[in-house]
């Protein structure tokens, strides 16, 4: 192997660990959180909710002059958040997050008796 | 707090508010940030390959020309909230920036591919016939 084959092979073995930038956004209906994952293929995003966390991880695969990139961030999501209605979508390297908001429990009047 | 993060994260994205906040003081308020995006430019054999990390960038935003052996990229992002959104966190950066590159050997301008993929640019300029090493056979007599 050659000098720079060598120093090739090092940069593309190793791994690199990100935090993405992300921007969170807030509508009456919504929450909206994009992350910049450049390089990241749609089927190497990984999203989990447990315990009121969303994890987020993604793998940026090595090419013949990138590293591989290992992204990494966990966020507290918003107790008013519909779980079940959570939409992932990736575009450009950009991965978007819709958090739609429960609908609000209704007021609710209590009526006092007096004895 | 509606979304708070751990503490690392909230660090890190008040260093980084700080920042954009200095970097807006010296710069006019409705310009984009002029950022340095990262680029990587490797000479193979027979190629130049340059790659750039552009998350978000559409084909739109993207100009490249190359004259002779300069290469020029523009490119533009933009960061903007829609009505009624209220931002929480801001820290992907909007950024505007041309950049020019005087590339290692001549290459054939007609061998020239850009690819965008998943917020990544690639561009590979094939090496000119005449910058390609040549082994001249010796005679002899």
């Amino acid at each position: 192997m050659s000098q720079t084959q060598v120093a090739k092979a090092e940069k593309t073995e190793k791994l690199y660990h990100v935090q993405p930038a992300v921007d969170v956004l807030e509508s009456e209906e919504a929450f909206l959180l994009l992350a910049d994952l450049p390089g990241v293929d749609v089927s190497k995003v990984d999203l989990s909710i447990e315990k009121g966390q969303i994890q987020l991880k993604a793998r940026r695969e090595a090419t013949e002059i990138t590293p591989a990139v290992q992204y990494e961030r966990r966020f507290l999501v918003p107790r008013e958040i519909d779980a079940n209605q959570i939409h992932a979508s990736m575009n450009r390297g950009v991965l978007t997050l819709q958090l739609p908001k429960a609908a609000a429990p209704k007021p609710r009047r209590i009526e006092i008796s007096i004895d | 707090m509606f979304f708070s993060f751990d503490d690392f994260d909230r660090s890190m994205s008040w260093a980084d508010e700080l920042q954009r906040r200095l970097e807006q003081a010296f710069h006019a308020p409705q310009s984009l940030n002029q950022v340095r995006t990262g680029f990587d430019m490797h000479e193979t054999e027979d190629e130049v390959v340059i790659t750039a990390d552009l998350p978000g960038v559409s084909e739109q935003d993207l100009e490249i020309t190359l004259h002779e052996d300069l290469l020029t990229i523009s490119a533009i992002r933009k960061i903007e909230p829609q009505e009624g959104q209220r931002v929480l966190v801001s820290e992907r950066r909007p950024f505007k920036f041309t950049r020019t590159f005087s590339l290692p050997t001549s290459v054939d301008e007609n061998a020239v591919t850009a690819k965008l993929q998943n917020g990544v640019l690639c561009l590979r300029l094939k090496k000119a016939k005449t910058a390609l090493p040549r082994q001249i056979p010796v005679s002899i007599h």
